[in-house]
């Protein structure tokens, strides 16, 4: 903090607290600390800080006249982070020059070893645009579960990638809620004209809050516990007999046959207690497609 | 005193002075800021020289000679303790900053990056366009690996591996390090969250990552190409599938993988079948709006394992 405070000189306590994400108290508390620190406890050799009622102010800089270096978290994060974007940024000139003068201090090993495969859907440009200026959009979605394209009026509020795919988040005008489109199962969209103001918070981990969605609880064999591993889990427990106790969300039965039957005989419903035989159900549906050719 | 307020001042101390300083010229130095009894001053020492080096503060030690022969000095050298800066223009800078706005990775280690390097900076957070990413304790250690070349060892499938990395790899949600595993003697690759406990790194510059190596080829995208032991006769399986999915189908397969329609306007499509597993999951994503036609070996896997479903046991 004292270099960037160094930078400025005077600097209302609120702005620096929100710079560096902390409490205004934690601050001034921090900031009291580091006034009271320097080689010795001759007023000359302690750090030139002061704190009045709504700002901080540096005097003369003694010790950290620089940040410190880079860990190496805070390198790899940064590497990554500029290798990922450049992927997907708009305006990739910037950021190219960026990365060379970052390459040429941190090394270019640190960046050429790094590859995150990040490939942009079609359109993501204008989706970004769009999501910008608030436009409101209808989306013609194709749904997994029931295999069909439907309209779809939402205003988009972010385009984000996630594992394998890319997500539109928006809120469905229609359903009055926040919902995830992925962007493959978009078969095409048009901007209405209109603009939709929405205010959105940060994302919420899937399903949550969801009213639509219900928790199942599984018993799946240890070696088996791979398949689950792309999807959130709420709990993961040692069932006590070499299988393991997990805990999903569900919001659909298509969804949650598809897991199911790819768990196989490795894994058995423990509850809710209608679902115990659905394993057994799903399999034996699909028996009926292959003996009747 | 407050640990933070002499860990603080021992920092000061030893950015400030020209020459390593001993234990007791330190304590010398920060009088009464150390407890009275000597072990009890030496473990606070070592638990404050701890800290710093956590936070990431490079510490230089030194045996000492003269009349401190045999004493251990310290000191931190300016030049290695202050970050390195880029020289970013504005334009640059802000582009830097939209990166790290951008790519999530659920820990604070780019904003703590960016607060080092960009002084400048304020708060960047009118994104709409976003990448997670999977973070792992265990990432910038085989990062730092594969910059200065360094061996790693560590346990995976509870064998252990020393292994020459030559690549970091982001795809599809999972970080993969791919190089030259010493045990086998050949190209191996690891998924980082599958690593078991942590890993240890040897020294610097121990080998040469081979010319042009490109980590996105070491092993393919799509998991169904990836071989395994089992042997259905084919590596391409024959599906039926729902005209209602034939869409999903070509956007992952391309068009020329839909070999015929039939009467009932179910399409056959060729599908990679190399990894039997990798293939299963995702014949069963369709549930019942996919068959498999063949190879027959493919086929019966499947019925085998829908019955010992059926049943509740294994196939």
């Amino acid at each position: 903090m004292l270099p960037w405070l160094a930078e400025r000189g005077t600097v209302s306590t609120r702005e620096m607290a929100e710079h560096f994400g902390m409490s205004v108290p934690d601050l001034i508390s921090d900031l009291t600390l580091a006034s009271l620190c320097g080689v010795s406890q001759s007023p000359l050799d302690l750090i030139d800080l002061w704190v009045d009622e709504e700002a901080v102010h540096f005097g003369i800089t003694k010790y950290f006249d620089k940040p410190l270096r880079l860990t190496p978290p805070e390198a790899f994060s940064l590497v990554v982070s500029v290798r990922a974007a450049a992927l997907i940024e708009g305006d990739r000139s910037p950021l190219t020059r960026a990365v060379d003068k970052m390459a040429a201090v941190l090394g270019g090993d640190a960046f050429e070893g790094v590859v995150v495969e990040v490939e942009p859907p079609e359109g993501l440009d204008d989706l970004r645009i769009a999501a910008s200026e608030s436009a409101e959009l209808e989306l013609q979605y194709w749904s997994p579960s029931t295999g069909e394209v439907a309209p779809r009026m939402v205003a988009p509020i972010e385009v984000f990638a996630e594992g394998e795919h890319w997500y539109l988040r928006a809120r469905d005008l229609a359903a009055d809620g926040e919902r995830t489109y992925r962007i493959d199962r978009i078969e095409s969209w048009r901007a209405t004209g209109r603009t939709v103001d929405v205010l959105a918070g940060a994302r919420r981990p899937w399903f949550e809050g969801s009213e639509d969605a219900r928790p199942v609880v599984l018993l799946v064999d240890s070696e088996w516990l791979w398949v689950l591993e792309k999807y959130p889990l709420v709990s993961l427990d040692d069932a006590g007999d070499g299988r393991r106790r997990v805990t999903v969300l569900v919001a659909s039965d298509r969804w949650l046959d598809r897991v199911l039957v790819r768990l196989g005989s490795h894994a058995t419903v423990e509850s809710p207690a209608d679902l115990i035989d659905r394993t057994a159900r799903v399999a034996s549906g699909l028996l009926a497609l292959y003996e009747r050719t | 005193m407050h640990q933070l307020e002499r860990v603080t001042n021992l920092l000061t101390l030893l950015l400030t002075t020209r020459r390593h300083l001993s234990f007791d010229e330190i304590r010398h130095e920060l009088r009464d800021q150390y407890p009275g009894n000597l072990a009890a001053a030496r473990a606070a020492f070592e638990r404050d020289k701890s800290i710093l080096r956590d936070e990431g503060v490079p510490i230089d030690q030194v045996v000492l000679g003269g009349d401190r022969a045999g004493a251990t000095g310290y000191r931190i050298v300016r030049s290695e303790y202050e970050v390195h800066e880029f020289g970013l223009d504005p334009d640059e800078a802000m582009a830097v900053r939209v990166a790290v706005g951008a790519i999530r990775m659920g820990t604070s280690w780019s904003q703590e990056a960016l607060w080092k390097v960009d002084l400048e900076s304020h708060l960047y957070d009118g994104g709409v366009v976003g990448v997670e990413l999977p973070a792992d304790e265990r990432l910038p250690i085989i990062h730092g690996a594969v910059a200065d070349c360094r061996p790693l060892s560590f346990r995976y499938h509870d064998r252990p591996r020393t292994l020459h990395p030559f690549g970091l790899l982001a795809r599809q949600g999972w970080w993969y390090v791919v190089g030259h595993d010493v045990g086998v003697g050949d190209l191996r690759t690891y998924r980082v969250d599958r690593i078991q406990g942590g890993v240890a790194v040897g020294d610097a510059a121990s080998f040469e990552r081979p010319p042009g190596f490109d980590v996105r080829t070491a092993f393919p995208a799509d998991p169904k190409l990836l071989p395994d032991s089992v042997d259905v006769g084919s590596d391409v399986a024959e599906v039926r599938v729902d005209p209602r999915d034939v869409g999903s189908v070509v956007r992952d397969h391309g068009a020329d993988c839909v070999i015929r329609t039939d009467a009932d306007g179910w399409a056959v499509a060729r599908i990679p079948c190399s990894n039997v597993r990798a293939f299963m999951i995702w014949l069963f994503g369709f549930l019942d709006r996919a068959e498999v036609v063949g190879p027959p070996a493919l086929r019966e896997m499947v019925v085998d394992w829908l019955h010992a479903a059926s049943r509740g046991v294994d196939s």
